[in-house]
């Protein structure tokens, strides 16, 4: 159970330095070692050496024996795996179990792939040696993918984890849990790009009986966090979901401390909304509002105390007012306001925000960031944001409700939505905010299927680039949204209009 | 009345010099005076994931109850890089809005593992990216321009 703990002294790191090194000492393989012990024993296959590629016939095939649907495989073909066959045969079987459903065949050729390794702990590190010596990595397409091996190694990483850890798991050992654990953490300031956050959505997501297992190594944590300073926000991510098992009590207990972390916005967010959802909410508004309200609070403090509220707070009124209220400081937090309206009675709240400046003509900047949160709204909600299209006295918020409703998962585009863009454009609506709401129709038209409504937008957005009554910024922007439906040829042609 | 007309507007006239004079201490050229010598301070495009993570419905439970569940945001967007007006120093300018940027925000649909031959994209496929909302561009000039 978590609890809140002083900061570690330098006996105890001293100790688990000690404890994990005398655990490496024991069970790490030499790093020199490139290949792992096969499940049977074997010596290493040569195989296991090379990186999987698309001209290794021989490994591909056996990966992609793995792959025939339903029917578990024999048995002695998975044994056979060499180590990276293994890995990238864990990583496609998982996508299969995810995208075609977890069948028991598919479960039982899981288990069998992940048996040897999790039977086998020195070879879960040298995995773990393997990823942060780059073995696996060759040149990335691009920086969102992972080599199949190195995706599989991680996954292998989190199984084993989880096991380790597990009671009811044949494979439970909670001190080779706790030594890959901490040897993982360790090892992550080592590492960087998609390879870091896989590995650390690994350690964010293990969890045995819906308790993260991040709850059992937060002095860890601490530890290393204040050790690799330069790290520091790296190791505050780890604490983001561990409020999720805990009761407003242990929230209150193990986050107050982190309130004064005002140089590690993250942390101090992280903290706040879980106090936010702590034993005393009221309190922790007045705190965070004392915060935000100080003359030396950091702009990144302050997004992370905004962040917090639309997170943790409950009552979606409050959280309006606080941000209506302090609109100078909120204004530059689009991820605020886009996400405000979400929260459970969020429209209700940002509409009684919105209705009640309206009235008034007041605070344009704040009208006009309620109605961009009121994008997530249901079909029938999105009538109440036409009405704002045409009504409000401001031509910024006027635009910003069509950029609104057509930007919309609930919305759908219509002939009738593109004659009330132009009519509301006649009617002096931000021009800049109409050309982007035209592009998000166009874009929407033509993924439906309906041409004429396409070209209708395409056609809009031309007269917007072409006019040049319009601010430039108005015609640049009909231009980059007209990009994707003309050719390079006319695209350049158009530019040069406005260039002049 | 004559003489005391003229000591006052001496006075008068002389508290304007010196009132002039403790101005310009300080700020250079009559121009400058007032300016409050900041800059605008250069924020980095970046992805925000706005809103709470979803739970993907589809997981991987082994005999043993260990249990694999991904999760996806329901929403990524993109903040255009920008000036902000932070307060940052500069002598002889100002901070002053530059006009609005866009922020797109797409859809997210849990896509756990996509294979594209030998590599592995896990997450979420993050789609349909339209124009939601606005972010103020600031941008730094100079004082007597």
């Amino acid at each position: 159970m978590p609890a809140q703990r002083p900061p570690l002294s330098a006996l105890a790191l001293l100790i688990v330095v000690l404890l994990v090194g005398a655990w490496l000492a024991l069970f790490r393989p030499l790093p020199e070692s490139s290949s792992a012990p096969g499940s049977d024993g074997a010596p290493p296959d040569p195989a296991d050496s090379a990186l999987v590629s698309a001209d290794d016939a021989t490994g591909r095939a056996a990966i992609d024996a793995t792959e025939s649907r339903d029917a578990p495989p024999p048995d002695l073909k998975l044994a056979n795996l060499g180590l990276e066959e293994r890995l990238a045969a864990i990583a496609r079987l998982e996508g299969e179990i995810l995208q075609q459903g977890a069948t028991e065949a598919r479960v039982l050729r899981l288990e069998a792939l992940l048996e040897p390794v999790l039977a086998s702990p020195p070879t879960l590190l040298l995995v773990l040696d393997n990823l942060v010596a780059g073995k696996w990595r060759s040149t990335e397409p691009d920086a969102a993918m992972l080599d199949v091996v190195e995706y599989g190694g991680c996954r292998a990483l989190y199984w084993g984890l989880v096991s380790f850890h597990n009671p009811t798991s044949r494979f439970h050992d909670a001190d080779q849990g706790r030594a890959l654990f901490v040897t993982i953490l360790t090892d992550l300031p080592s590492l960087d790009g998609k390879l870091l956050s896989t590995l650390v959505e690994q350690l964010l997501r293990a969890e045995v009986d819906g308790k993260p297992l991040i709850a059992q190594y937060t002095a860890e944590i601490l530890e290393l966090r204040s050790f690799f300073r330069d790290h520091q926000e790296l190791f505050s991510k780890l604490f983001t979901r561990l409020g999720v098992a805990m009761t407003p009590e242990e929230r209150d207990r193990f986050f107050t401390i982190y309130l004064s972390e005002t140089s590690d916005p993250l942390i101090l967010g992280t903290a706040l909304r879980n106090l936010l959802q702590g034993a005393n909410p009221a309190w922790a508004l007045s705190l965070a509002e004392t915060l935000f309200d100080d003359p030396a609070t950091s702009p990144e403090v302050r997004n992370a105390i905004v962040q917090a509220l639309v997170d943790g707070l409950q009552d979606p009124f409050a959280v309006a007012d606080f941000l209506v209220e302090r609109i100078d400081q909120t204004r530059g937090n689009p991820g605020a306001w886009l996400t405000l309206a979400q929260k459970q009675g969020g429209f209700h709240a940002v509409e009684a925000a919105y209705n009640q400046l309206a009235g008034s003509n007041a605070n344009a900047k704040a009208r006009e960031l309620l109605v961009a949160s009121m994008r997530n709204a249901s079909a029938s909600d999105l009538e109440r944001i036409a009405g704002i299209a045409f009504q409000d006295p401001s031509p910024g918020v006027r635009g910003q409700a069509l950029m609104a409703i057509t930007s919309s998962p609930n919305w759908t585009p219509t002939q009738k939505s593109m004659d009330d863009l132009r009519s509301a454009f006649a009617g002096g609506v931000d021009p800049t905010r109409a050309a982007w709401s035209a592009g998000n129709l166009a874009k929407k038209a033509a993924k439906t299927g309906a041409v004429e409504l396409r070209d209708d937008a395409a056609n809009f957005l031309r007269d917007l680039v072409v006019d040049t009554s319009l601010p430039d910024a108005a015609r640049l922007a009909a231009l980059d949204e007209l990009k994707p439906f003309l050719s390079d040829v006319e695209w350049e042609l158009l530019k040069k209009g406005i260039a002049k | 009345m004559k003489r005391s007309l003229v000591l006052w507007s001496a006075l008068v006239g002389t508290l304007v010099c010196a009132l002039q004079a403790h101005a310009d201490i300080g700020t250079g050229t009559p121009k400058l005076r007032g300016c409050p010598h900041k800059q605008a301070t250069h924020v980095e495009s970046e992805w925000i994931d706005p809103g709470a993570a979803q739970v993907c419905a589809k997981s991987i439970k082994l005999a043993d109850g260990s249990t694999w569940s991904p999760s996806c945001p329901e929403n990524r967007a993109i903040v255009p890089a920008h000036g902000e007006c932070q307060g940052e120093s500069n002598q002889g300018t100002l901070c002053v809005p530059n006009g609005v940027l866009n922020v797109q925000v797409g859809e997210c649909t849990c896509d756990p593992i996509v294979h594209i031959g030998q590599w592995v994209t896990a997450g979420c496929t993050c789609t349909q990216f339209t124009n939601a909302g606005t972010i103020e561009d600031f941008t730094t000039v100079p004082c007597d321009g």
